[in-house]
C-alpha cells in the first residue's frame, strides 16, 4: 500500500518533532519532511511532492495565509491547517479555509493531549489525501440566485449537519438563505473556539443572524445557530418556542458536537415541522439521526457526490434510505425553500381540498343552513391559515366567500344560480392561487375580477370584502322594522297586551335603576347591556303586537345603546339624558295603553316624539351638548313682552290658518312689534350657536384662572404705588384705569369659564329622589329652577354629598306617605322642589319638600334632654331649627324620634361650613321644610375682612364673621378656671387674644382700646381680639406650599392689594389652637 | 307531520314566550315547555326529553348563542333542532348562530305560517 506523504510546515521545531514523531505511528502515513516557514515549505514541495501538508497559520516572514493563497492558485494541494485556541488563530484558519483548506485541527494544550491529537491527525490526514482539491473559484456567487422572501414561518426549524468541507458548503447554503428563513440549527465538526470566529464570519455574510449558539437560546426566523466546539447542541421546545440546549456530554462518533444528537432531537421535538439536511464530512454521523427525521415527517436532504469534498455522512445516510433527496450543493438552499413552502401552504392547500369536496356533494345548487354553517367555519379556518401565511388573495377570496354565504343566509342573494356559481369560482380560485404558493411561495394571479364579481352579485358598491357589512345591514333593519307593519294581527289579545304593560314597565323602571348604576360608571359594559336588553325585549313584544309607535322608539334607543355597548359611542351626559328621557317616553306610550287599550297608533298630547327623536338621532351622530332648543313663544313669555294667555290665542290663531308661525301670528293680533320678535328670533339662534365648544383640561383652566389672580394683585400694587405717587400723570391714570377696567372683565371672563349649569347635579338628584321613593313607598314628584345657574366645577363635587344627604331627609323623614298626606288633606303625592341662583358672590340652592314640616317642641324637648339646652325660652323659631344641626342631636334614631328629620345633619353643617358656605332652615308645621343653603361660587377666591394684628394682617373670612364691637370694660370678664370672656348680646364668649396666639407684640392690649370680632367655626364662637378693621377684600387664595400645609388656624395665604402678605384664619383650626394654649 | 312533539320556548320577557306559545298552538303544536333564560333552558333540557327548542338570542345570564354552543356540545344534545329567533336580520349575528350549528332562525316579528313552516323545515332534514 502506498504510504501518504506527509509534509510538516511550522516555525515551531517543537512541534514539527512532536507531529513528525506522533505520525510516525501510523504505517499508512509518512512525513517526509518539515519546514519552519514558507519559503522552505515552498521549495520541499517542489521537491518531495507531498500528498498532503500541516501548515501553522501563524507564523514569522510570510504568514500562513499569504502562503496558502499562493499555494492555492499555483499548486493545489490538500492542506490541514494547525492552529492555536486563540481568537486570532480562529479568524486565521477561517480564512484559511475559506481560501481552500481542507481541515483544521488544534494544537494540543490544557485537556487536549498530543494522544487524542495524534489520532484525529491521521484520520484528517488520510480524509485529505482523497479529497479532490480543485483550483479555488472566484466568488461563488454564480450558483447563487436570489431567493424570494418566505412567508410566516415561526413553527419550521433546519437542521444541517456538516464536518470535513463543510465551513465552506455551509457558507454557500447559508448565505443564500433569506432573511426571514425558519430558524436554522448547524452542527458542524470544528475544534473548540474556532466556532466563536466561523459564526461571527458567517454572519457578516448572510441575510440572517448567525451566532454561536448558547444554552437556552431560542430558535426563531431569521437567526442561525452554530453548535460551539465541544459541545453537544440539543433542540427542545417549550410550547410554541424552539430552544436549544448546549451541553457536554460524552463524545458520539468521536464527536463533540455531533450531528446524530441534534438530529435526534430534532426529530423529537420538531417532527414534521422540521428539515434536516447532511452536507459533506467524514465518517457516519447524522446519517441514523436524519433516518429518524424523516421517520417523524420531516423533510430530508443529502448533498450529492460530486459536490462533495467527502463524500461519507451523506453517503452513510443515502444508504440508510434517510433521504428525501440527493442535491447538489448549489441547489440546497433552494430546495430548503421550496420544502418550507410545501411545508407550510400543506394545511392551507388541505383545507381548501376539504371544502371544494364538501362543495361537490351539494345538491339542488342550494345551501342550507347546515351546509353554510359548514362552509363559513371551514372558511374562517382557511382565512385564519392565509393571514398567517401572508397568502393575501386566498385571504381575500375567503373573505368574499364569507361574505356571500351571510348574505345568503339573511335572503340577500338574490340571483341563487350566480351565487351558487361564484362559490364555485371562489373555492377554485383558491386552490389554484393556495398550489402555487405551495410550489413557487407566490401567485402571480389576479383575484380583483372575482372581488367585483361578488360585489356585482351582491349589489354592493364598493368591490371590497373588507368594507363593514353595517350600512347595508343597518338599512335592513330599519326595512325589516318597517316591513313588521304589516305584522300579523291575530295576535290582538287583550291578556296579552296586559301582560306586555305590566311586563314593560318593570323593564323601563329597570332601565331607570341601572342608568344611574351607569351614571356613575359610564365605562361598565355590563350596565349598558342591562338597559340594552330592556329596550331589545319591549321591542321585540311590541312588534307581535302592532304597537308601532313604542316599537320604533325601543328600536332606535336601542340603537343607541347597541353604539354605545360597541365603543362607537361614549355615554355622556347627553345621552344618558336622552335614554331617559326615551324611557319616560316609552313609560308614557304604554301607560295611555292601560287607559285605552285602543290607543296603540296614537301619541300623548304632551308628548314630542319628534324632538326626542331628533335628539336621538343627533346624539347617535355625535352632537353632544344639543340645547333643547326654546320655543319662541317661550322666550316671548319668559321674557315679559306676553303673557301666556296671550300666547295661547296666538297658537289659537295658528290653528285655524295653518302655515303662518307664531311670531307672524302674535304681530297679526297686535299682540307685539317686529322688533320684539325678531329679538326674540335672535336669542333663539343664540341658543343653537352654544353649541360650538371646545374640551380644555381643566388643569390648563386652573393655571390660567391662577395667573389671571397674579394679574389682579399686580394691578392693585400699581394703583397704590400710583396713589402715594405725587407725580402721577393724568394721561398716564386714564391709561391705566382703562387697563384696569380690562383686568376685572378678564378675571370675571376667567373665573366663568370654568362655571358650569348646576343642571346636571339638579338631574342626579331627581333621579336619586325616584330611586329612593321607590324604596319608601311614597309618590313623589320634583320641580327644579334656575338648573341654569351656573356653579364652579371644582364645586359640583364639593356640594354633591350634602345635597344628597338634604334629599335623603326630605324624602325619608319630611315626605309623609301617601295615606298620611291624604288624611293630612294634601295631593297623594309629595313635591320636592330644587331651586338655584346666585345671591351676591354666592349660589344659593334651596331644597324645599311640602311634607310635615318640623316638630319645635320635640327638638325642644330633645335638646334639653341632651343638654344641649338650659331653657327652651327666647328662642327664635330659626333658631329652634338650628339645633337639629347640632350634634347631640343628629344620630339617626334619635332625630327621627323628635322630628322625623335628618340623618346627621351635623355632618352636612360641616361640609357646608368646610366649603365656606352657609346653611339656613325654614319650616312650618304641616306644611313642609326649606333648607337654604349658599356656597361661594367658587373656591379659589374668598370674601374676607382684613385686620391688623400688631405688625401683620390677617383675613377673616367674611361668613364667619357675625360681628364686629369694641367691648367695653363691663363687658370683659376674667373668671379662673373659665378663662376671659366676652358678654356680646346677653352671651358669654370667650376671649382670643389674636396676638397672644401669634406671638406678636399688638399695639393695644386692652380689650376695650382693641376691637372685637366674633367669628364663628364649627359649632362655637369665640370673640377674636384684633388692633384695627382695615377693610374688605376678594383675595385670590394661595397654597402656603408643602412645607406649611398643617398650620393650625390658618388655611392659607394671599396678597393683598398692597404686595404684603396675609395670613387666612381658619376659624376652627385657630379655635383649637387657642384652646390647647 | 307529527304535531305532539314537545317544544322548549326560551326567552327572558314572559310576554314574548306567551305569543310564541300562541302561535305554535294555532299551528297545532301543543306540547311546550318554558324556560325564561339559557341557564333555565339548560336544566329543562337534561331533565326531560325536547324535540325542539325555540330560543331568543338576547337574555340575561346565558344567550341564546351560548345555549346553541352548549347544546351542540353536548353529547346528548348536539343533534338537537334548534331555532333562533332574532330581532333582526343582522348578517353578523345570523352567520355566528349558523357557524355554532343553528337549525334555522326566525326574524321577529313572524306569523304562525312562518314558524310552522320552519319547523317543518327543520323537522324533514333529521
Amino acid at each position: 500500500m502506498k504510504k501518504i506523504r506527509v509534509l510538516i510546515v511550522d516555525d515551531s521545531a517543537i512541534v514539527r518533532k512532536i507531529f513528525s514523531e506522533e505520525l510516525s505511528k501510523y504505517p499508512d502515513l509518512e512525513v517526509v519532511g518539515a519546514a519552519p516557514d514558507p519559503f522552505v515549505a515552498r521549495d520541499k514541495i517542489v521537491a518531495l511532492k507531498p500528498d498532503v501538508i500541516t501548515l501553522d497559520v501563524e507564523m514569522p516572514r510570510m504568514d500562513g495565509i499569504t502562503f496558502l493563497r499562493k499555494l492555492m492558485r499555483y499548486y493545489p494541494l490538500p492542506t490541514i491547517i494547525v492552529s492555536s485556541l486563540t481568537q486570532k488563530g480562529g479568524k486565521l484558519t477561517l480564512e484559511a479555509l475559506d481560501i481552500g483548506a481542507v481541515d483544521v485541527i488544534a494544537k494540543p494544550g490544557g485537556s487536549y493531549s498530543v494522544g487524542d491529537m495524534s489520532s484525529q491527525l491521521a484520520e484528517k490526514i488520510r480524509v485529505a489525501s482523497r479529497v479532490n482539491v480543485i483550483r479555488k473559484a472566484e466568488p461563488a456567487a454564480a450558483g447563487a440566485e436570489p431567493i424570494r422572501a418566505l412567508a410566516q414561518t415561526t413553527n419550521k426549524v433546519i437542521a444541517i449537519g456538516a464536518s470535513t468541507g463543510g465551513t465552506e458548503a455551509l457558507k454557500n447554503v447559508l448565505t443564500k438563505m433569506p432573511a426571514n428563513s425558519p430558524g436554522i440549527v448547524v452542527v458542524q465538526h470544528m475544534p473548540a473556539h474556532f466556532t466563536t470566529a466561523f459564526a461571527e464570519r458567517l454572519n457578516g455574510m448572510c441575510p440572517m443572524t448567525v451566532k454561536e449558539a448558547a444554552d437556552n437560546d431560542s430558535v426563531t426566523p431569521g437567526t442561525v445557530l452554530i453548535a460551539p466546539g465541544n459541545y453537544h447542541m440539543i433542540l427542545r421546545r417549550s410550547g410554541a418556542r424552539y430552544y436549544v440546549e448546549v451541553k457536554t456530554g460524552p463524545m458520539v462518533h468521536h464527536q463533540r458536537p455531533a450531528v446524530d444528537i441534534l438530529f435526534k432531537s430534532t426529530a423529537k421535538y420538531a417532527g414534521a415541522n422540521a428539515i434536516g439536511v447532511i452536507l459533506t464530512g467524514m465518517g457516519a454521523d447524522g446519517a441514523q439521526g436524519l433516518l429518524e427525521m424523516k421517520q417523524a415527517g420531516a423533510g430530508t436532504i443529502a448533498q450529492d457526490e460530486k459536490s462533495c469534498v467527502v463524500f461519507g455522512m451523506p453517503k452513510e445516510a443515502i444508504k440508510l434510505g434517510a433521504a428525501d433527496k440527493i442535491v447538489p450543493l448549489d441547489q440546497i438552499a433552494n430546495e430548503f425553500i421550496r420544502m418550507v413552502y410545501k411545508m407550510s401552504y400543506h394545511s392551507l392547500t388541505g383545507l381548501i381540498d376539504g371544502m371544494a369536496s364538501d362543495f361537490l356533494f351539494i345538491d339542488g345548487r342550494d345551501i342550507d343552513i347546515a351546509a353554510a354553517g359548514k362552509f363559513l367555519n371551514h372558511l374562517d379556518q382557511i382565512l385564519a391559515e392565509a393571514e398567517k401565511l401572508s397568502a393575501l388573495p386566498v385571504a381575500k377570496v375567503s373573505r368574499s366567500l364569507s361574505h356571500i354565504l351571510g348574505k345568503w343566509l339573511i335572503d340577500q342573494v338574490k340571483d341563487k344560480e350566480e351565487g351558487f356559481g361564484t362559490i364555485e369560482k371562489g373555492i377554485s380560485l383558491m386552490q389554484e392561487a393556495a398550489d402555487s404558493y405551495k410550489n413557487t411561495g407566490s401567485y402571480g394571479g389576479n383575484v380583483a375580477d372575482f372581488i367585483g364579481r361578488c360585489a356585482t352579485l351582491l349589489g354592493e358598491e364598493i368591490p371590497s370584502a373588507e368594507t363593514a357589512p353595517g350600512a347595508a345591514d343597518a338599512s335592513s333593519a330599519d326595512e325589516s322594522a318597517a316591513a313588521a307593519g304589516s305584522a300579523p294581527d291575530q295576535m290582538q289579545d287583550d291578556s296579552l297586551l296586559k301582560d306586555f304593560i305590566v311586563e314593560a314597565c318593570e323593564y323601563i323602571d329597570e332601565i331607570e335603576v341601572n342608568i344611574l348604576n351607569l351614571e356613575q360608571e359610564p365605562e361598565n359594559k355590563e350596565f349598558i347591556n342591562a338597559i340594552f336588553r330592556p329596550f331589545h325585549s319591549i321591542k321585540g313584544v311590541a312588534s307581535f303586537l302592532n304597537l308601532n309607535i313604542i316599537r320604533d322608539l325601543a328600536h332606535k334607543l336601542e340603537n343607541l345603546l347597541d353604539k354605545a355597548r360597541n365603543g362607537e359611542l361614549d355615554v355622556t351626559p347627553p345621552l344618558i339624558d336622552v335614554v331617559l328621557d326615551g324611557a319616560d317616553a316609552l313609560k308614557a306610550l304604554v301607560n295611555q295603553l292601560k287607559t285605552d287599550p285602543g290607543s296603540s297608533q296614537a301619541i300623548p298630547e304632551d308628548l314630542d316624539l319628534e324632538e326626542l327623536k331628533n335628539r336621538i338621532r343627533m346624539v347617535e351622530e355625535g352632537e353632544v351638548d344639543i340645547p333643547v332648543r326654546k320655543k319662541l313663544g317661550e322666550i316671548l313669555v319668559a321674557d315679559g313682552v306676553i303673557t301666556p294667555e296671550t300666547l295661547q290665542k296666538g297658537l289659537d290663531a295658528i290653528e285655524k290658518k295653518p302655515g303662518t308661525k307664531i311670531g307672524e301670528a302674535l304681530i297679526n293680533e297686535g299682540e307685539v312689534t317686529p322688533k320684539q320678535v325678531s329679538r326674540a328670533l335672535r336669542k333663539q339662534v343664540d341658543q343653537v350657536s352654544e353649541v360650538s365648544t371646545i374640551r380644555v383640561d381643566t388643569h390648563k383652566l386652573d393655571d390660567m384662572i391662577d395667573m389671571v389672580g397674579e394679574l389682579v394683585i399686580t394691578q392693585s400694587m400699581v394703583q397704590q404705588d400710583l396713589n402715594t405717587s405725587l407725580h402721577a400723570d393724568r394721561n398716564l391714570m386714564r391709561d391705566i384705569a382703562q387697563l384696569f377696567r380690562i383686568t376685572s372683565a378678564l378675571q370675571r371672563a376667567s373665573t366663568g369659564l370654568r362655571m358650569i349649569p348646576i343642571k346636571q347635579t339638579f338631574q342626579r338628584m331627581s333621579r336619586l329622589v325616584r330611586d329612593l321613593s321607590k324604596a319608601a313607598g311614597k309618590s313623589i314628584s320634583v320641580e327644579m329652577e334656575g338648573e341654569d345657574t351656573e356653579i364652579d366645577r371644582n364645586m359640583v363635587d364639593e356640594i354633591y354629598n350634602p345635597l344628597v344627604h338634604m334629599i335623603r331627609n326630605s324624602v325619608d323623614h319630611g315626605l309623609e306617605v301617601p295615606a298620611e298626606r291624604l288624611r293630612a288633606g294634601k295631593s297623594e303625592k309629595g313635591l320636592i322642589r330644587l331651586s338655584a341662583y346666585h345671591r351676591g358672590g354666592n349660589i344659593v340652592i334651596e331644597i324645599m319638600d311640602d311634607g310635615r314640616g318640623l316638630n319645635k317642641e320635640k327638638i325642644l324637648d330633645k335638646a334639653i334632654k341632651n343638654n344641649v339646652l338650659q331653657s327652651r325660652d327666647g328662642l327664635s323659631d330659626a333658631e329652634i331649627y338650628r339645633l337639629i344641626l347640632l350634634p347631640g342631636l343628629s344620630t339617626a334614631e334619635k332625630v327621627t324620634d323628635i322630628s322625623g328629620r335628618g340623618v346627621g345633619m351635623d355632618v352636612v353643617k360641616q361640609a357646608i361650613e368646610k366649603l365656606r358656605g352657609k346653611i339656613e332652615i325654614e319650616s312650618r308645621q304641616g306644611e313642609g321644610t326649606t333648607f337654604i343653603t349658599s356656597f361661594p361660587l367658587t373656591m379659589a377666591i374668598i370674601d374676607g375682612m382684613i385686620v391688623k394684628v400688631g405688625p401683620e394682617r390677617y383675613i377673616l373670612p367674611t361668613p364667619a364673621i357675625r360681628q364686629a364691637l369694641r367691648p367695653t370694660r363691663e363687658s370683659y370678664n376674667n373668671v379662673v378656671g373659665k378663662g376671659e370672656t366676652i358678654r356680646v348680646m346677653g352671651q358669654l364668649l370667650p376671649l382670643v387674644r389674636l396676638y397672644q396666639l401669634f406671638g406678636l407684640e399688638p399695639d393695644y392690649k386692652d380689650p376695650w382700646d382693641a376691637i372685637g370680632v366674633v367669628v364663628e367655626g364649627g359649632d362655637r364662637s369665640k370673640c377674636l381680639l384684633v388692633d384695627k378693621i382695615i377693610g374688605k377684600a376678594e383675595v385670590v387664595i394661595k397654597s402656603l406650599g408643602e412645607g406649611f400645609k398643617n398650620i393650625r388656624g390658618i388655611s392659607g395665604g394671599a396678597i393683598l392689594g398692597d404686595g404684603q402678605v396675609g395670613l387666612i384664619i381658619d376659624p376652627e383650626g385657630l379655635f383649637d389652637f387657642s384652646e390647647k394654649q | 307531520m307529527d304535531k305532539s312533539i314537545k317544544i322548549l320556548i326560551v326567552d327572558d320577557f314572559a310576554t314574548m314566550r306567551k305569543v310564541i306559545r300562541n302561535l305554535l298552538k294555532q299551528s297545532g303544536y301543543e306540547n311546550i315547555v318554558e324556560a325564561e333564560d339559557g341557564v333555565n333552558a339548560l336544566k329543562v333540557l337534561q331533565s326531560q326529553k325536547i324535540d325542539f327548542v325555540v330560543s331568543d338570542w338576547n337574555m340575561p345570564n346565558m344567550s341564546g348563542l351560548e345555549l346553541l354552543k352548549a347544546v351542540r356540545a353536548d353529547e346528548e344534545l348536539k343533534a338537537l333542532p334548534f331555532l333562533m329567533v332574532t330581532a333582526e336580520a343582522l348578517q353578523e349575528n345570523v352567520v355566528a348562530a349558523v357557524k355554532a350549528g343553528v337549525s334555522n332562525y326566525i326574524v321577529k316579528p313572524f306569523t304562525s305560517e312562518t314558524l310552522d313552516e320552519k319547523i317543518k323545515k327543520i323537522m324533514e332534514k333529521i
